[in-house]
């Protein structure tokens, strides 16, 4: 074994690796379960599957483009999808898998369609309200995680900011909405539940989000720079804001626009604590989606991914711009 | 400072008097009785807020705090005993200095733990116990746990949301099949999301942005609008199975759409960027150092990734799996869109629960259950957070 050349032995050990793996897989996926095992077609189907993939990664690794294919085809996956989203919003027929002529009447509709713009207008408002407010909360608690540390009750804490991170939105909306019920009963507020439940239901799994950002970027920070003021005889306060703040103000920036896409983008929660009453985008969309497919959300799909990429690629000018400038200075030095 | 919160603790005693007199009498139909109570019960917060103060530091800004909350229960005599307790202790103290810094830090703990105490934990808790009412006919559709009657109070505990989870097999089969399916769905992510964090890791760091960027790129997308792309490519008549048949692979649609195999392909597809990420980041820290040290001493490549770079990155593995497995678990609007029409997910059979039975109390049930289920990968979770937060 050991005198076989290297690519042979990588090229048996994948083929071995990809047919197990690959029968295990279907027998899991598949709905008949283990009764597959009995069916030759799984068998000659795994075989295949394996020798195609060997013989791929083999020659992948003979012309040493491993690293390239795997970024070709996982990054095709990913952008495939949206691509094809793109192309389809400009298709004139209503059948999205049947390509008819060039047109872009589904954008006219879009801009015609008041329900849909006036939820737009709901959502981007509740998302700019809640973002605000999470990276209140949210750079309190980063400075409370990182610079405290430890004080009575620090676990809960710790637990309470990384928890929604992973939370069920199922879970976290239906008890939200049974804490706005239960509120409603005993204090008499809110009386009914539209644009500020969902606000402050946002607020609270955003501030999460906020509090990873914030404080990824605070434990970076040369604390002696705050050191020093308080030495000198500034107050904490005034140290916060004069210095602590702007040192932080590029994680506030991505923490704030983490936070607004968030609570762009959900649902399930804004499903639970709203009535019918407040139409935001999301639950629009996912009224219209429910239906199947529908060209005006690939229109509307197409909008929203022209301005992530624009947001993207001024992020990207950005941080080029910030390395360049790093490298500067450490030539300077 | 046990004799103040004896005094706070006969303020509470009244209050409940109060509490219990106005109940029988009906006073909250009175506008003004109702805001004298209102108003009882905010003093007595705000000397409870300077209790705590006092504890934590003492200043005569705290005392007068419970001085201030004990004027309305001076009527009632016994408000006194707290105001001359606290009125002997403020005497003793020296003049404030600066409140900010003597409070600064507590204000600034308190601020967020309050919020979340009150907006994460103590849905929980209601959650719970609403889990053990009963579906009632009213508005808010469930039964009350407590009622108040000719002085007696009565606990109704209602096992039977938590029996018919464990009798009707639809739940138990959906708590199954959803941890199946989160289970698969997060080694796929962690098979897909590795090698793509290993060959990003051995760019050079410039593309390495670009690449970074382009996988956190379409999670700023809303998510809704990726599930809906695969709908469009998956379905029967859809752009896959009509360039298959256009290739002549296969001459009968495949039928994808609607099925699990669609669940795991959106969920794969929506979560891979939460994978990559921690993976990436445990990987770019491990010291190339090592590995060339193993391979010099003649360890076989295979050898050195599975004792070297496996338990370096083993971390940034159970972190980004955890990010895929526990969401997953609760998933629905994957399901919903994509998995077939009478699929058994948890999450849509809480769904169902409450929006089209309109039965809340199994619908907690349902989340007190799934909760349990989930604690134990969250409190690991959030062990693997802080020893990344640790910066250890």
């Amino acid at each position: 074994m050991n005198n076989l050349p290297l690519v042979i032995r990588s090229a048996l050990i994948v083929f071995i690796a990809a047919l197990f793996g690959s029968i295990v897989l279907s027998v899991l996926i598949s709905a008949s379960g283990f009764a597959l095992l009995g069916s030759a077609s799984l068998y000659v189907g795994c075989l295949l599957f394996s020798l195609i993939l060997t013989t791929i990664v083999t020659i992948a690794l003979l012309v040493r483009c491993l690293k390239g294919l795997i970024l070709l085809v996982v990054f095709s996956f990913l952008y495939i999808p949206m691509i094809i989203l793109i192309v389809y919003s400009f298709n004139s027929s209503r059948l999205v898998t049947v390509w008819a002529e060039f047109s872009t009447k589904w954008y006219v509709e879009l801009i015609h369609n008041d329900t849909l713009l006036k939820a737009v207008g709901l959502s981007l408002t509740i998302a700019a309200g809640a973002a605000s407010l999470a990276i209140v909360l949210g750079t309190l608690a980063a400075f409370t995680i990182i610079r405290f540390r430890r004080f009575r009750g620090s676990n809960l804490f710790s637990f309470m900011t990384t928890a929604p991170l992973v939370m069920p939105d199922v879970i976290t909306g239906l008890a939200l909405l049974l804490l706005f019920v239960g509120m409603g009963q005993v204090l008499g507020w809110p009386k009914e539940r539209g644009a500020m439940t969902i606000w402050m239901a946002h607020a609270t799994f955003c501030t999460a989000y906020v509090t990873v950002v914030i404080s990824a970027r605070l434990r970076e920070l040369d604390k002696s720079i705050e050191e020093a003021a308080l030495d000198l005889g500034a107050n904490p306060l005034k140290v916060f804001f004069i210095i602590t703040l702007p040192m932080i103000a590029p994680a506030l920036v991505s923490g704030w626009l983490l936070a607004f896409t968030l609570s762009l983008d959900d649902v399930v929660i804004a499903n639970f604590v709203t009535g019918p009453g407040a139409m935001t985008l999301p639950k629009l969309v996912f009224s219209k989606v429910r239906l199947g497919v529908d060209p005006q959300v690939n229109a509307l799909a197409t909008i929203i991914l022209i301005i992530v990429g624009i947001i993207g690629f001024i992020s990207w000018l950005w941080m080029r711009r910030a390395e360049k400038r790093h490298l500067r200075e450490i030539r300077m030095r | 400072m046990r004799s103040i919160l004896w005094g706070l603790l006969l303020n509470a005693l009244v209050l409940l008097g109060v509490y219990l007199r106005f109940v029988t009498i009906n006073a909250f139909d009175n506008l003004f009785l109702d805001a004298l109570f209102t108003s009882m019960v905010l003093s007595l917060l705000v000397s409870c807020v300077g209790a705590y103060l006092a504890h934590y530091k003492p200043s005569k800004f705290a005392y007068r705090l419970i001085i201030a909350g004990s004027i309305l229960y001076i009527p009632a005599g016994l408000g006194l005993v707290a105001i001359y307790y606290a009125y002997r202790k403020m005497r003793l103290q020296r003049d404030d200095s600066d409140l900010m810094t003597l409070y600064g830090r507590l204000l600034v703990i308190a601020i967020p733990y309050c919020w979340m105490l009150l907006l994460f934990l103590l849905p929980f808790l209601i959650v719970f116990r609403i889990s053990f009412s009963e579906v009632a006919i009213a508005v808010p559709p469930y039964t009350e746990l407590l009622s108040y009657e000719d002085g007696l109070v009565n606990i109704v505990l209602n096992f039977g949301n938590y029996f018919n989870l464990l009798e009707d097999t639809i739940y138990l089969d959906s708590y199954l099949q959803s941890l199946k399916v989160a289970a698969i769905s997060t080694l796929l992510c962690i098979l897909i999301g590795y090698p793509l964090a290993w060959a990003i890791s051995q760019c050079k760091p410039s593309t390495r942005n670009i690449l970074l960027l382009l996988i956190i790129l379409p999670s700023w997308t809303s998510f809704l609008i990726r599930v809906y792309a695969w709908i469009g490519i998956l379905n029967p008549n859809g752009l896959l199975n009509n360039f298959l048949m256009w290739l002549g692979v296969i001459d009968q649609p495949l039928i994808i759409m609607k099925t699990y195999l669609a669940v795991y392909i959106g969920i794969v597809y929506s979560y891979l960027p939460f994978v990559v990420l921690p993976i990436y980041t445990s990987l770019s820290k491990v010291d190339t150092t090592l590995i060339e040290a193993a391979l010099d001493l003649g360890c076989k490549p295979i050898k050195t990734f599975f004792k070297i770079i496996v338990p370096l990155t083993k971390n940034g593995v159970i972190a980004g799996g955890m990010l895929v497995f526990i969401p997953a678990v609760g998933e629905y609007v994957i399901p919903e869109l994509l998995g077939p029409s009478d699929g058994l997910m948890i999450g849509t059979q809480l769904w169902t629960e409450f929006f089209n039975n309109h039965d809340w109390p199994a619908a907690s049930a349902v989340a007190t259950v799934m909760l349990l289920i989930l604690i134990v990968p969250i409190y690991y979770f959030n062990k693997f957070q802080n020893r990344e937060m640790g910066g250890k």
